[in-house]
């Protein structure tokens, strides 16, 4: 099990989103942020 | 006569004081750095002490603190700190400009040490995850954004809020 934060969930969302319109340019940067923040 | 709790309690106490200090150490490093920005000592000062290398930041020439503590998120053990400020700066058309500043910082658990996650002109936090928030249910109709975009700036309000960190199980 992986802890997750509402942020983490709403990036994860903006990739999904960014799948869809294939845009490869995406970089989910504040999702390693948060890694580095929130214990897991 | 001190309880057990009471211990517990006191050493809260002494290490938020501490991590303040940390924290607000940090925080003088990365002001300093910005006084220094035009100069290659300064980017190089901001090496370690931000989480993102990109940002790009005013350059000051002054900074006088208004407010400085550290705030619990929704997620046990784990405190952001902030910091407001007026800062001096020259704007890029050379104009001298005074605003209040905010920085946020949080502990990178990778090495221990706090890192700054933003510092942008100082508005409402709250406010700003509501109507991020409100962007995206009911859809509106009046911002063109891309979905993707509206979630990326949610996600990045709630990490400036620190209240929207609460931990649920993911499989």
């Amino acid at each position: 099990m992986e802890k997750i934060s509402a942020a983490m969930i709403d990036i994860n969302r903006a990739y999904q989103e960014a799948k869809k319109d294939s845009d490869t340019k995406f970089v989910p940067e504040n999702l390693d942020t948060l890694k580095k923040i929130i214990p897991q | 006569m001190l309880f057990a709790s009471n211990y517990v309690l006191l050493g809260q106490g002494i290490n938020n004081e501490n991590e303040l200090k940390e924290a607000g150490k940090i925080a003088d490093k990365f002001f300093q750095a910005l006084t220094l920005l035009d100069q290659p000592e300064g980017k190089e000062m901001l090496n370690g002490i931000t989480f993102d290398g990109n940002s790009e930041y005013p350059v000051l020439s002054s900074s006088n603190i208004l407010y400085e503590n550290l705030f619990d998120t929704d997620v046990s053990g784990v405190k952001g700190y902030k910091r407001l400020a007026m800062i001096k700066a020259t704007s890029r058309a050379d104009t001298p400009i005074e605003l209040r500043y905010i920085l946020i910082s949080y502990k990178d658990l990778t090495d221990n040490r706090w890192k700054i996650f933003a510092f942008r002109e100082a508005l409402d936090i709250s406010e700003e995850v509501r109507a991020a928030k409100s962007h995206i249910e009911p859809p509106s109709s009046i911002d063109p954004r891309k979905l993707q975009s509206k979630y990326r700036n949610l996600a990045y309000w709630e990490i400036m809020d620190g209240k929207n960190f609460r931990s649920n199980d993911r499989y």
